[in-house]
């Protein structure tokens, strides 16, 4: 899937690339003589991250989204596949390699309260990736601390007080901090914001777009809010049980969503102007019904969408899905998208 | 008439920083039928205000005021915790964030719904079943009698959220009280779970009131919104004057912090500052400090909730409103 360049972004080049990406989960056995079955998380996934772009990858809880990040981290191991950072593969068994190289990688968690903790200073908080990795001295950590907590918005003051004392922003802005200060180039935001207030998410958003344009950096942004999505991110892949279902440029997806499932997504969007939801018609009609969740027996073929799709067909039980272009930036797993 | 009333609430905190003053003087009024919406930043009163309503507040740590404290015409200022009981999960319930929390995670959630109908309606744990097996089909589970025997952890958010759901109307009470019922939701689920709370509130005739930081989730459930700011209520009016018609800066702040799905690429617009520290209160308007149309008598004196006109209140006197005092 090879984009032409139209951003400022380098689109020869992938910081990352998954190929034919899969990993799955065992599950407890219910007795010791049954099957073992497995829950595939992620499922033949093929994405290529660009330097210097964000990308985004939506999708509801479940769908494999965090899996498929931490896979291109090297935290968990494909059961098919492989992945590539700047070229090179990743071998998880590597262990002495895969160190080095997550020297460029970083992670922001969802919820900062439960990702730090409490009890440490902000200091420790921040200057931990530099005491683990690398042998350098005091004074320098400290020295490179204060400048990482400077580029959040804090004070180097702010060092020496606890991380539980600071709200829950500021202790968002804190786990950027430790993000950036080993000078990682690829960092993964899993939902920096969802545990935040309405009000402190552009200050937080803000912020991740200044220092990706300052430093350069590549963003692996995951969220189900696809209007900030659509404000934040380049290009992004939308997930349905672990599948890419839409794939491309992001405002080529936005203004012209080929998927239902995209369109689904897109629906959900709660405005402020759209008045009082329709209480009975929306749960009868149930275009997105029902909790979705990744079937645990073996892919029995046949759209996975189709027990909520609107657009259902009787083709749908039997075809196989694959990401087809709409154009050369913009890819769709439905394929009957054509037709409408 | 109303269904639930409380006037001049204060709650202050005792703390060893000093007096946290958590809610200075809140007036509510809600009808049935109506669906009243609190809406303010985390640490602005609103789940104190939500507590102190049905009285969940421990008294030993807290203080807690109100001249009237009504509740179907009944004052339940003065009633003891005994008869609290009684009006909890009866009269009045609520439906709180976390559901996962909130449920008992060793007890199915058919044996917690049973709860509801034995305590209060003296059933016998077969009854109460068939009853529970109705309440759980009335929010949309289906085959409720195998969710029935379903603990808590097996259910996924969005059914977990369902079955608060159910426990909250199974006494089919008055006023019900949502505390960011959604907000540990995805986008999805959220709309579902939206749209089954409209509907039961409607069929049911229910006083909803319902308690968010997102402005877009209560837009597409309230009748009216009162916007909270540092424990007093800076705006409110009936959501489509409010939204079409916003008075207060803060209120047009957090109307701007909802993103629209057609905005461009580019950057978000934020409200400047945080909430100022609940110990230390600025001098007169709470929002001076973060406001960027303040005069300076905004920062001497604390604006007046008054009438705009169309039953529209609003506390800022920049907005032709009165100082106090």
């Amino acid at each position: 899937m090879k984009a032409n360049s139209t951003s400022n972004m380098d689109r020869h080049a992938p910081l990352v690339k998954t190929n034919g990406l899969c990993v799955r989960f065992p599950l407890k056995k219910e007795s010791p003589f049954s099957k073992r079955r497995y829950v595939n998380a992620v499922s033949n996934v093929s994405i290529e991250i660009f330097k210097g772009e964000a990308f985004a990858l939506v999708g509801e809880s479940g769908c494999g989204k965090t899996t498929l990040a931490d896979a291109t981290l090297g935290f968990v191991a494909p059961t098919a596949g492989e992945v590539f950072f700047n070229g090179e593969k990743l071998d998880i068994r590597n262990k002495k390699r895969l160190r080095q190289q997550r020297r460029s990688m970083q992670k922001i968690f969802q919820d900062p309260a439960s990702s730090m903790n409490p009890r440490f200073t902000v200091a420790r908080a921040v200057a931990e990736p530099l005491m683990i990795r690398m042998e350098l001295d005091e004074k320098l950590i400290l020295s490179k601390a204060a400048e990482a907590v400077e580029s959040v918005g804090l004070s180097a003051g702010d060092l020496d007080r606890l991380v539980s004392e600071f709200s829950g922003g500021q202790q968002q802005r804190i786990a950027i901090a430790r993000a950036l200060v080993s000078g990682a180039e690829y960092i993964v935001c899993d939902e920096p914001v969802s545990a935040l207030d309405v009000s402190v998410h552009a200050q937080i958003l803000n912020l991740l777009m200044d220092i990706r344009r300052e430093r350069g950096l590549t963003y692996l942004f995951i969220s189900h809010n696809l209007a900030s999505v659509r404000k934040f991110a380049d290009r992004l892949a939308i997930m349905y049980l672990g599948r890419i279902v839409e794939y491309g440029d992001a405002e080529k997806v936005f203004a012209n969503p080929m998927h239902p499932y995209t369109r689904m997504l897109i629906d959900s969007v709660l405005s402020l102007d759209g008045g009082k939801i329709a209480s009975a018609s929306q749960l009868q009609t149930g275009a997105v019904d029902a909790d979705a969740s990744i079937p645990d027996a073996p892919f029995d073929g046949g759209c996975l969408l189709r027990n909520r799709c609107p657009l259902k067909k009787k083709e749908c039980e039997s075809i196989e899905c694959r990401l087809e272009p709409v154009d050369d930036e913009h890819f769709t797993a439905c394929p009957y998208y054509k037709t409408r | 008439m109303s269904v639930f009333s409380i006037k001049n609430l204060k709650v202050a905190f005792p703390t060893p920083r000093g007096i946290v003053r958590a809610v200075e003087g809140i007036d509510l009024s809600i009808g049935a039928g109506e669906c009243l919406a609190l809406v303010g930043e985390s640490g602005c009163g609103k789940s104190v205000t939500s507590l102190a309503a049905l009285k969940l507040l421990d008294t030993s740590s807290c203080i807690v005021r109100t001249d009237e404290h009504l509740l179907l015409d009944e004052d339940i200022s003065k009633m003891s915790e005994r008869e609290m009981e009684g009006i909890r999960g009866r009269k009045a319930s609520m439906i709180f964030q976390d559901a996962l929390s909130a449920l008992n995670p060793v007890m199915s959630v058919g044996k917690q719904l049973d709860e509801v109908f034995m305590l209060h309606f003296g059933l016998k744990r077969r009854e109460a079943k068939a009853r529970s097996i109705e309440a759980l089909r009335s929010v949309g589970i289906e085959d409720p009698e195998a969710r029935y025997k379903a603990f808590p952890h097996e259910l996924s958010g969005g059914m977990r959220q369902r079955v608060l759901i159910a426990m909250a109307f199974a006494s089919n009470p008055a006023l019900i009280i949502a505390d960011e019922p959604t907000t540990a939701l995805d986008v999805t689920v959220q709309k579902q779970v939206l749209a089954l709370l409209s509907k039961l509130q409607a069929e049911n005739g229910t006083a909803l009131l319902l308690i968010s930081h997102d402005l877009s989730v209560v837009c597409s459930m309230a009748d009216r919104i009162a916007v909270m700011y540092s424990g007093r209520i800076v705006e409110c009016a009936e959501t489509w004057e409010l939204i079409s018609n916003p008075l207060h800066p803060y209120t047009k702040g957090l109307m701007d912090a909802v993103v629209r799905l057609d905005e461009p690429k580019g950057r978000f617009t934020q409200i400047p500052g945080s909430l100022p520290d609940p110990v230390n209160k600025p001098k007169g308007c709470c929002f001076f400090p973060r406001c960027a149309h303040a005069s300076n008598k905004c920062g001497e004196a604390m604006p007046r909730l008054e009438n705009a006109g169309n039953a529209h209140f609003v506390r800022c006197c920049m907005s032709g409103g009165a100082y106090e005092g």
